[in-house]
């Protein structure tokens, strides 16, 4: 995609904070299960909106991803569903739903990951 | 003081759909809430991966009712850049008649139940007898008053001839007057309206962008920002200049919207009159793959799919961010501090669509 760049995991806070410094805006997030990792990409808007950077990360699948909602708020929404939907670890969401944000107790469990067809 | 925990929802008469706010209160203050969704989250997101790519047009539409041709477009527009497909321009303006339409007919439902919310019942029943105007000129070129289903891959499935195109004027004409005469006139003077609107639910220019608000929610505090800006479909010949509202509370808000549906009215009539003749769709062969990002205005904001192809019929992963979701946040700075008897209010102001929100 345009204006994409990839970062490591120790890396993306750095970046979202230069973000947050260019008064870009958050968008959302997506988390892509490749089988062997994750990969998640940061959707951001900057000039309003006009224009996007993506900031993407791989991570391990048993690896734990930092949250960067102590930078946007706003991005605890999109971090907990990942949590729920990709079984994705996520340290330290400002509200944290526990993985029952969206999912019923009887409901499959990550469905989005590949393999729960 | 002490505090209390009011559970607000799920089931509540001013929520069309389901949600709760945990309201922390001390007396009829609030002082603290915690949003709970999760109850008609349907894994739409899942079902598309097991869709042939085709057939998830119908999905999205399904996304939500009342902008689901919106969430097709979006659909749509992602795959085209994707499979670098070119759709004809008079596609691109029937595309933009049915947005607005989509606009029109969403922010007077919404109209209609801020007015029920404060117990003003007539001015509920006149904005619901106007939107009929709109449901009728939705079934007439589209067949369907709610879920158009006009968007293909490559450009739309029904066109607009002459005949059609001149009754929709007149329609509109009358809608206009109807509104003039017993809408705007009470939403821009009515105390009672100004008395439960302004100055309720402030949310700062600063809060707004932080929170990544987005739509009217947005654009009532003040940020001129609108993805009709960025030029899709036909926007970039129409023209297009965002509403903005600087007072960032419940009031702001409401005028965006109304602001925009006579808006929306005169980008239609633009649409009509400067739309080319030519073919309505193109057709489209070939797999998708690779990744995009597309992103439309919906009536409560911002719309972004990401959409993956791995070059066979299938997807590989949609991603549906919708303006609902994006915009819960900003509740959590718009109540605190309001009266309990506001928080209905305050609540609609953000127009939540909690089916697109749970997908």
């Amino acid at each position: 995609m345009e204006n994409e760049i990839t970062v490591s995991k120790a890396e993306l806070i750095t970046e979202v904070q230069k973000m947050l410094a260019q008064k870009a805006m958050f968008g959302t997030a997506t988390c892509l299960d490749l089988d062997e990792r994750f990969e998640i990409i940061y959707h951001f808007e900057l000039e309003q909106g006009l224009k996007m950077r993506h900031i993407r990360v791989s991570l391990a699948k048993d690896d734990t991803l930092p949250s960067i909602s102590n930078i946007y708020m706003c991005a605890a929404l999109i971090e907990n569903e990942m949590q729920e939907m990709f079984d994705i670890k996520i340290s330290g969401i400002a509200l944290d739903f526990k993985r029952g944000m969206l999912l019923a107790k009887e409901s499959p469990k990550t469905p989005l990951m590949k393999g729960k067809e | 003081m002490a505090r209390t925990v009011i559970p607000f929802g799920p089931q509540h008469p001013v929520f069309p759909e389901p949600i709760q706010l945990k309201l922390e209160c001390e007396d009829e203050r609030i002082v603290g809430v915690v949003p709970v969704i999760g109850y008609i989250s349907r894994g739409i997101e899942k079902a598309a991966e097991l869709n042939p790519f085709r057939n998830n047009i119908f999905l999205c539409e399904r996304v939500c009712g009342i902008c689901s041709f919106m969430h097709a477009l979006c659909y749509c527009q992602g795959i085209e850049d994707m499979m670098k497909v070119e759709v004809p321009s008079r596609a691109r303006f029937l595309r933009v008649f049915w947005a607005e339409l989509s606009r029109m007919h969403s922010h007077l439902l919404w109209l209609g139940l801020l007015a029920d919310s404060f117990g003003f019942e007539s001015l509920f029943m006149q904005v619901w007898r106007a939107r009929e105007i709109i449901l009728d000129i939705s079934e007439m070129t589209s067949g369907h008053r709610i879920i158009q289903s006009t968007n293909v891959i490559g450009g739309v499935r029904r066109d607009i001839d002459e005949e059609m195109a001149q009754k929709v004027e007149e329609m509109l004409a009358q809608f206009k007057e109807l509104a003039d005469r017993s809408i705007l006139p009470t939403i821009l003077n009515d105390p009672t309206i100004k008395e439960r609107t302004v100055g309720k639910g402030i949310l700062t220019k600063e809060q707004a962008e932080l929170l990544a608000a987005v739509g009217p929610t947005l654009r009532g505090s003040g940020v001129a920002s609108d993805m009709r800006m960025t030029e899709y479909a036909a926007y970039k010949e129409i023209g297009f200049e965002p509403i903005v509202e600087t007072a960032g509370d419940s009031y702001a808000r409401t005028l965006v919207r109304v602001k925009e549906i006579y808006q929306s009215l005169d980008i239609i009539l633009k649409a009509l009159s400067m739309m080319p003749e030519g073919d309505i769709a193109v057709r489209v062969t070939g797999r998708p793959e690779g990744e995009v990002v597309s992103r439309v205005e919906q009536p409560r904001g911002e719309l972004i799919y990401y959409v993956k192809g791995n070059g066979t019929a299938n997807l590989e992963r949609l991603k549906i961010g919708t303006p609902t979701f994006a915009n819960i946040p900003s509740l959590l700075v718009m109540l605190p501090g309001c009266e309990l008897a506001d928080v209905p209010v305050i609540t609609l102001s953000i127009d939540p669509c909690i089916a697109c929100c749970e997908r």
